[in-house]
């Protein structure tokens, strides 16, 4: 008979199928008693990619704003205890610089920008990028903190909820408290009630303006180019009405600065676009990245039509 | 008369028995003596304290250094599950050899941390003990060399590990492991100073925390376990400190109860923003983090 050799095999089977779960409960409750930390060298910062996955991030789609007590973002830029040497603030580097693990390179989020290079973000050509390195030259610089609130600090950005969803940074007021105009006095602040790209032209005044010269008109003779759809009726200066003078709009920043316009590249780096310009021979054409901001095809693009009629055609 | 001799002979010889076996208690096979005082600190020819946690022919089966157990649980019978003396763990020795994230843990966790015995806080004999203001429950003191420090390359090296014998408060002592006393706003690890009002954001002189954190204890700051207590969990004066031995707060940590940074409690997740939030928004819901900065 056998009946004890079954015995014993069969209680040894319950013994190690015992030990086994005990084993992955235990690996379990470890998993979950981890916080998620991702070690990079010698220091610590929460990684999004598994944090996201918390309960208390639920619905979050990235550590930038809504912070509540169950929410883990904080870590995934701030690390206490871990933070990187040449960091600031317990960044992972300096504040100027501090976006470019994620958004840049090695570039861990979803949004890239700077076609994924830190050279195009500190290069010294700053006129494809908004970019930092003019610091350097001693002209304005832009770092990604002067145009973006990385907080999400509702009063550090403007009062349009569609330009929040991107934490531009900006005032909801056009003066301050001494008069001072926040914006170019000819577009106001963006309003709430401003779609996306009235709101963003409007916002681009809040840098490319100052007290002599603004960019933000409406006007055909003030001292900028006039924003505004073809009218259909321009007077030349003799009276004679010359119908068309311009075949695409000009209403938004982006109509002429337009490479790449509402993707993620604009208006952060857009390469052999200069200032973000394109250029064609007339409006029916495809446009062309513009080598230099001065080249006519910046201007010919909207000024002439494709079949005869524009400048240097019937005007 | 002859059963009379035998009686008094028994009678005698168990007086006997009772006279040699002075103050040892036997624990099944081992006998240690019965603690009267303290017996971590103050070791006379006459005094009786060595004989408490070492038996010299009566020792554990299994034990240490005649001691009751292994060196690293030598101190469970008598500081976590007996009762009988100062207790800490919640009295409860799982608590002690656990892996959650709530105490400094015999066993460790999976993370970077090592694990801790009573032994690499606490010295047994009462030698080699750091002075800091206020304290007296032999800490150990530790050198620049501190095996027991958690290795983070650089931090040792640029001045966040305070070590020497007289210290002057209790976070100088945690930088014996933990070295991140640091006072600088840029430095490799979380600034310890009061909140300030001239912090620069962008140029723009702000506050951007308002409760201090000069202290390690600023921050990991959860005091109490609620339990549930081991068997032997005893009366109040005997109720040893939660913290550092194991709190409700995951890493001794609390945690702001609501989003305008206000409320304290136990933080449940190492990771929750509501450990920052608890200082770094105003607990009105008008400035702070999210909010004005």
């Amino acid at each position: 008979m056998r009946t004890g050799k079954v015995t014993c095999y069969m209680r040894t089977t319950k013994h190690i199928a015992l030990i086994v779960a005990l084993g992955a409960a235990f690996a379990l409750m470890l998993a979950g008693a981890v916080p998620a930390f991702a070690t990079y060298g010698n220091t610590t910062y929460l990684d999004w990619d598994v944090v996201k996955l918390l309960p208390g991030n639920a619905g979050a789609t990235s550590p930038h704003g809504g912070y509540v007590v169950g929410t883990s973002k904080c870590g995934v830029c701030h690390s206490v205890h871990g933070a990187a040497a040449a960091g600031e603030a317990l960044l992972q580097d300096d504040k100027a610089n501090a976006c470019s693990f994620c958004h840049i390179s090695p570039g861990v989020s979803t949004l890239i920008v700077y076609g994924g290079s830190t050279n195009n973000y500190s290069l010294t050509d700053t006129n494809t990028a908004h970019n930092t390195t003019s610091l350097a030259l001693g002209q304005d610089g832009v770092t990604c903190g002067d145009c973006h609130q990385v907080h999400a600090a509702s009063e550090q950005m403007t009062a349009n909820g569609l330009l929040s969803d991107k934490i531009l940074s900006g005032p909801k007021t056009d003066y301050n408290g001494l008069g001072d105009p926040l914006y170019d006095p000819r577009a106001g602040a963006p309003l709430g009630t401003d779609g996306y790209e009235d709101a963003l032209s409007k916002w681009c005044t809040k840098c490319h303006f100052n007290a002599a010269y603004g960019y933000y008109s409406t006007s055909y003779n003030d001292e900028t180019h006039v924003m505004r759809a073809p009218s259909g009726g321009y007077l030349a200066a003799n009276g004679t009405n010359l119908g068309d003078i311009a075949y695409q709009s000009s209403a938004q920043c982006g109509d002429c600065h337009s490479r790449g316009y509402l993707t993620g590249t604009w208006p952060h780096y857009t390469p052999g676009a200069a200032r973000f310009l394109e250029s064609a021979g007339n409006a029916s054409l495809a446009a062309t990245a513009a080598a230099t901001s001065e080249q006519d095809g910046v201007c010919l693009r909207c000024h002439k039509d494709g079949v005869g009629n524009g400048v240097g055609g019937h005007y | 008369m002859k059963l009379r001799m035998v009686l008094a002979l028994a009678i005698v010889v168990a007086l006997g028995l009772v006279a040699a076996s002075s103050a040892f208690a036997v624990w099944g096979d081992s006998t240690y003596l019965a603690a009267s005082g303290n017996p971590h600190v103050g070791y006379l020819t006459t005094s009786n304290k060595c004989g408490v946690c070492h038996a010299v022919h009566g020792a554990k089966l299994g034990g240490e250094k005649l001691l009751q157990s292994t060196a690293a649980d030598a101190c469970s019978y008598c500081h976590i599950t007996s009762g009988l003396y100062t207790t800490v763990y919640g009295g409860d020795v799982n608590l002690y050899n656990g892996a959650d994230n709530k105490g400094h843990s015999s066993l460790g966790i999976t993370d970077y941390d090592a694990s801790v015995g009573c032994a690499d806080c606490h010295t047994v004999h009462g030698g080699g003990t750091v002075t800091i203001a206020g304290s007296n429950r032999n800490l150990r003191t530790f050198s620049a060399n501190n095996s027991f420090a958690q290795v983070r390359t650089g931090y040792a090296a640029a001045g966040y590990q305070v070590v020497g014998a007289t210290l002057a408060d209790m976070s100088q002592w945690c930088s014996g492991c933990h070295p991140y006393r640091n006072t600088g706003l840029n430095g490799l690890t979380h600034v310890m100073r009061s909140a300030t009002t001239t912090y620069s954001v962008g140029g723009v002189q702000m506050q951007v925390a308002w409760s201090t954190s000069a202290a390690c204890s600023s921050c990991h700051s959860s005091a109490t376990y609620s339990g549930p207590y081991g068997a032997n969990w005893p009366a109040a004066a005997l109720q040893g400190v939660a913290f550092p031995h194991y709190t409700d707060g995951v890493r001794f940590l609390n945690s702001a109860t609501a989003d305008n940074g206000s409320g304290s409690a136990a933080a449940t997740v190492a990771s929750q923003d509501g450990v920052c939030l608890k200082c770094h928004r105003d607990g009105v819901g008008t400035n702070g983090v999210g909010y004005n900065f």
